[in-house]
C-alpha cells in the first residue's frame, strides 16, 4: 500500500512535468483558424471602452484584428461609458463621447471596467461581458454559424440629415420578438486617449488618437423597434426607414456610418448586423 | 442545539433508527457554523452628487452567507450557502445570483486525508498556489476538484491536488493541477529534534489546462507550469523564510500576451527576543500573474498570490492609500523593528512603552528590449530582458511609520503614528498622468477607561498632501459599555481638497450590540469613494451615503 501511494506520487510529478507548453518563436500564427465563407452571421464586437482608459487603445487594436481578417462581416462600436469616459472639467479630456443609449447600455450589460466588450450582446451563464482576448475566440465560433436573416441598408444624405433604409430579409422561419436597432458610428475622430503602451503610441497621453467607431447615436431609441413579434417565412422581406438630423452636431457625415442590427428581445442575442457609409 | 442539528441531519441521510446507534454517532458528531448578512440601504446625497437615476432603482444591496461543517470521527462535511441579491455596491456585479458555490466532504486519518468537492490550498507563501475566500472583497478562487495529503512519516508532507476555479458567482473555469513536498528535518530526524537548527524545505509544481482560444492570432500554451522551491531555516533567535518561483510562458491579457518566463522571489529574515524584534523582507516579482484563465483580468481566478511585504494599515487615514501587488514586476524591501521600552525605566514608565519603526519601498523593476526592433512588452514576443536585482527609479509605495503604543495609568492608553507614504496613483489606479502622492499623516488613538466595563475611545487623524484631493481630518469617537454595546460617531473631512464644492464632510454614526457569539452593527451616513486592500488584493469602493448593517452569528 505504501509503496503504492508513493508510486502514484512519482507519476503524479512526472505528470506535472510533461504539463508545460513551451512556445517557440515565432508566437504570431501565419494565417488565422477564423473561416469568413462559412455561415452568413456576421459579429457585432461593442468594444466598450474611455478617453482615459489606458489599455483601451490596445483593446481597439485587437478589435481590428478580427475585422481584418473578415471585413464588413465584422462590426465594430466604441461604446464610450462608464468611469473611464466621463469627461474632465478641465484639460485634455473635456469632450464627451458617451451617449444615451451607451450609458443604458454600459449599465446593463454589467461592464464596471474597460476595456471589455460584448459579442452579439451573447449571454452566458448570465454573463454578457468579454475581455478582448475572448472576443477573436466567440467571433470565430459566431461567423461560421448560420442567421435566418441578412440585412441591407441603403443610405442617402442630404441637407444635413441621413435617411437610412434596412431591409431585413429571411432566409429562414423565424418565430419570435425581435428588434431593431440603428445607430451612427462616426471614424476619424482626433481627440486625446490615455495610453500605456508605447508600440501604440505616446505615454500617458496621445493627443492626436484616431477614435474609430464611436458610437453617437441610437436612432431608433436605446433599444430600438420592434421588427417582429410572432412568425416570419423565409423569404419575406421587412423594411424600415429612419431619419437623422446631423444639426447641431459636430459629426462628419463622409467619417459616419449606419449600424443596424436585428436582436432577440427575450435574451438580447444579436441575430443579424451590418454596417453601411453614411455618405458613399 | 448541535446535537439536535446533528441528528436530523444523520438520521436522514444514513436513516439511522436504533438508539445505540443514534447514541454512538451523537457522541461523536459535532456541527459548526457561522453566518453572515451585510446591507446596505442607499440614499440620494446631493452633496455627493450621488441622485436617484444614478442609484437607478437599486435602493438595496445584500450579501450573506451560511456556513455549515460537521463532523463524524475521521468524516467531515460541509457547504457554504450565498446570497447577494443584488451585491452591495463595489463588489463585482458577477456576483450576482445565490446557491451553494461550497460543497465538500473529507475523510482523514492520521497519515492520510482526502477532500472530494471545494477546498482551500496554499502551497508554501503561495507564490504557485494559494485558493483562499475573503469575503471584504468578494473573493473566492476555491478550488473544486479533489485533494490528497499524506505523510507518510512525521515531518513529510505530500499534497496532491487538481480541480477547476470559482469564478465569481457559481461557475466554474480553468484547470489547476498542483504538488507539493514539505520535509521538516526536525521532525525526520530524532538528532535534530531538540537542535536550535531549525530547517524545513518544501518544493511546489502547479500547472493550469486551458485549451487555445479559437480564432487566435498567436500560439497559445494550453498547459502552463510553475515550480517552486522554499526553505525555512531557524537558528536561536535567528529565523530565515524564502521562496522562489518559476513560470513558464504564459501570455495573458495582464501581461499584454508576452511569452516572457515569470519569476518571484521572496525572502524575509527576521530576529527576536524579549522585547526586541528585527524583521526584514525582499521580494521581487517579474510577469508572475498566474491566473486559470488567460483572459481574465479583474480579481478571480488567481492560481498564485503575491504577498505584500508593505505594512498593512487599518486606520482611516492611513488606509486611504493603500498599496495593491503589481503582477507585472515589483521589487522591494521591508524593515521592521518593534522595541518594548522596559517598565520602570525613565521613558517606559510604569507600565513600559513599545515602539515599533518600518519603512518599505516597492519600485519597478528595470525592463530592456529583447532586440534592437522590438520595443519592450510588444505584444506576442518575449517582452522584455530584467536584471534580477536591478531597482528601476520609478517608485510605485513607499511607507515610512513610527508608531508608539503607551499606557499612562490604569484609565488612559494612547497609540500615537506618524506616517510618511508615497503612492503611485498612475500604477496602483491605473490613472496615467497623475502624479505621485506624497503625504504625511498622524495620529493619536487614545483610550479612556471610565471603569472596567465602560470606556471611550477616540481617533484623531490628519493627512496632508499636496496632491489628488488635498488635506484630510478624521475624527472618531467610540462608547464602549462591555461585553454588549458599542456607540460611535466618525467625521471625515476633506478641508483641503482643491474643488471647493468637494470639500465635504462624510460623517456617519454607528452602534452595535453583542450577544454571545452573535453580533449586529448598523450605520448610516456617508462613505467616500476608496479602495479596500486585503493582503495586496484590492477593489475599488464608490462613494454612498445611505444605512448599512451587518449580522454576523457562529455556532
Amino acid at each position: 500500500m505504501k509503496i503504492l501511494k508513493i508510486l502514484s506520487i512519482i507519476l503524479g510529478l512526472a505528470f506535472l512535468i510533461q504539463s508545460c507548453d513551451k512556445i517557440d518563436p515565432p508566437y504570431k500564427k501565419s494565417g488565422t483558424s477564423i473561416d469568413c465563407e462559412v455561415g452568413n452571421q456576421n459579429v457585432l464586437i461593442e468594444d466598450y471602452t474611455g478617453h482615459k482608459c489606458v489599455n483601451c487603445p490596445g483593446a481597439a487594436i485587437t478589435a481590428h484584428e478580427i475585422k481584418a481578417v473578415c471585413e464588413e462581416r465584422v462590426v465594430i462600436i466604441a461604446v464610450h461609458a462608464g468611469y473611464f469616459a466621463e469627461p474632465s472639467a478641465t484639460g485634455d479630456y473635456t469632450y464627451d463621447f458617451r451617449t444615451d443609449a451607451g450609458n443604458e447600455w454600459n449599465s446593463f450589460f454589467g461592464i464596471v471596467s474597460n476595456p471589455n466588450g460584448v459579442v452579439n450582446r451573447i449571454n452566458e451563464d448570465g454573463n454578457y461581458v468579454l475581455s478582448p482576448g475572448q472576443w477573436a475566440g466567440k467571433a470565430a465560433s459566431l461567423l461560421s454559424q448560420n442567421s435566418p436573416v441578412n440585412i441591407e441598408i441603403t443610405n442617402t444624405f442630404e441637407n444635413n440629415a441621413l435617411s437610412t433604409t434596412v431591409k431585413a430579409n429571411f432566409v429562414d422561419n423565424v418565430e419570435g420578438d425581435y428588434k431593431l436597432i440603428v445607430c451612427i458610428t462616426e471614424d476619424n475622430i482626433i481627440k486625446p486617449q490615455k495610453n500605456n503602451d508605447l508600440n501604440i503610441g505616446d505615454m500617458p497621453d496621445i493627443l492626436d488618437y484616431k477614435h474609430m467607431h464611436v458610437l453617437r447615436a441610437a436612432v431608433n431609441g436605446n433599444w430600438g423597434q420592434s421588427l417582429v413579434n410572432g412568425s416570419v417565412v423565409i423569404g419575406e422581406t421587412i423594411s424600415k426607414t429612419y431619419t437623422q438630423k446631423f444639426d447641431g452636431t459636430d459629426w462628419v457625415a463622409e467619417n459616419c456610418n449606419v449600424v443596424a442590427f436585428i436582436y432577440d428581445n427575450t435574451d438580447k442575442s444579436v441575430l443579424q448586423v451590418m454596417e453601411a457609409k453614411v455618405v458613399e | 442545539m448541535k446535537k439536535f442539528i446533528a441528528l436530523l441531519l444523520l438520521t436522514s441521510i444514513f436513516g439511522l433508527t436504533t438508539k445505540a446507534q443514534l447514541g454512538d454517532f451523537l457522541q461523536s458528531t459535532q456541527v459548526h457554523g457561522s453566518f453572515q448578512v451585510d446591507g446596505q440601504f442607499y440614499f440620494p446625497d446631493e452633496g455627493m452628487g450621488i441622485t436617484d437615476s444614478l442609484i437607478d432603482g437599486k435602493i438595496i444591496g445584500l450579501n450573506g452567507f451560511g456556513n455549515i461543517n460537521f463532523s463524524i470521527g475521521k468524516f467531515s462535511a460541509g457547504f457554504r450557502y450565498e446570497a447577494m441579491l443584488s451585491p452591495i455596491a463595489g463588489f463585482d456585479p458577477d456576483l450576482y445570483g445565490s446557491g451553494f458555490p461550497y460543497l465538500w466532504a473529507t475523510y482523514s486519518d492520521d497519515r492520510f486525508s482526502i477532500t472530494v468537492g471545494s477546498f482551500y490550498e496554499q502551497f508554501g507563501n503561495g507564490l504557485v498556489l494559494r485558493s483562499y475566500e475573503e469575503w471584504a472583497l468578494g473573493y473566492d478562487n476555491s478550488i473544486n476538484g479533489i485533494r490528497v495529503i499524506y505523510e507518510p512519516v512525521k515531518g513529510l508532507i505530500f499534497k496532491g491536488l487538481y480541480g477547476t476555479q470559482r469564478y465569481f458567482s457559481l461557475s466554474r473555469e480553468g484547470l489547476v493541477r498542483g504538488l507539493d513536498t514539505e520535509l521538516n528535518f526536525n521532525d525526520i530526524f530524532s538528532s535534530m529534534s531538540d537542535s536550535k537548527f531549525r530547517v524545513v524545505l518544501g518544493g511546489s509544481m502547479v500547472s493550469k489546462y486551458q485549451p487555445e482560444d479559437v480564432g487566435s492570432f498567436y500560439y497559445q500554451p494550453e498547459n502552463v507550469g510553475s515550480f517552486a522551491g522554499r526553505a525555512n531555516i531557524g537558528f536561536g533567535k535567528f529565523n530565515l523564510s524564502t521562496e522562489y518561483a518559476y513560470k513558464i510562458n504564459d501570455p495573458s491579457a495582464i501581461n499584454n500576451y508576452i511569452y516572457k518566463e515569470g519569476q518571484a522571489f521572496i525572502a524575509s529574515l527576521s530576529y527576536s527576543t524579549k522585547g526586541l524584534g528585527i524583521y526584514a523582507q525582499f521580494k521581487r516579482i517579474d510577469n508572475f500573474s498566474f491566473k486559470s484563465n488567460r483572459d481574465v483580468t479583474s480579481n478571480a481566478l488567481d492560481i498564485s498570490y503575491l504577498p505584500p511585504i508593505n505594512e498593512s494599515h487599518t486606520y482611516a487615514l492611513t488606509s486611504m492609500y493603500p498599496y495593491a501587488t503589481q503582477p507585472n514586476g515589483e521589487i522591494g524591501f521591508q524593515f521592521q523593528i518593534n522595541y518594548k521600552v522596559p517598565k520602570k525605566s525613565k521613558l517606559g514608565g510604569k507600565y513600559g512603552m513599545g515602539i515599533a519603526i518600518n519603512y518599505s519601498q516597492i519600485n519597478d523593476i528595470v525592463r530592456e528590449q529583447v532586440n534592437d526592433t522590438t520595443p519592450i512588452n510588444q505584444k506576442g514576443t518575449l517582452g522584455y530582458k530584467s536584471d534580477f536585482f536591478k531597482f528601476s527609479d520609478h517608485i510605485f509605495y513607499r511607507d515610512l511609520n513610527i508608531e508608539i503604543t503607551k499606557k499612562f495609568n490604569r484609565k488612559w492608553k494612547g497609540i500615537f503614528q506618524y506616517m510618511y507614504q508615497s503612492y503611485d496613483v498612475a500604477t496602483i489606479e491605473g490613472h496615467p498622468g497623475e502624479p505621485l502622492i506624497n503625504s504625511h499623516i498622524a495620529l493619536a488613538d487614545i483610550t479612556h477607561k471610565f471603569t472596567t466595563k465602560k470606556s471611550l475611545r477616540g481617533e484623531f487623524q490628519g493627512l496632508w498632501t499636496k496632491e489628488d484631493m488635498g488635506n484630510w481630518a478624521a475624527i472618531l469617537l467610540e462608547y464602549t459599555i462591555s461585553p454588549h454595546w458599542f456607540f460611535s460617531v466618525t467625521d471625515q473631512w476633506n478641508y483641503g481638497n482643491p474643488v471647493d464644492s468637494q470639500q465635504l464632510h462624510y460623517f456617519s454614526g454607528s452602534f452595535g450590540y453583542t450577544r454571545k457569539t452573535t453580533r449586529m452593527q448598523f450605520t448610516y451616513g456617508r462613505t467616500r469613494e476608496g479602495i479596500v486592500c486585503v493582503g495586496g488584493v484590492c477593489r475599488q469602493v464608490p462613494a454612498s451615503s445611505g444605512l448599512s448593517f451587518s449580522i454576523t452569528t457562529n455556532f
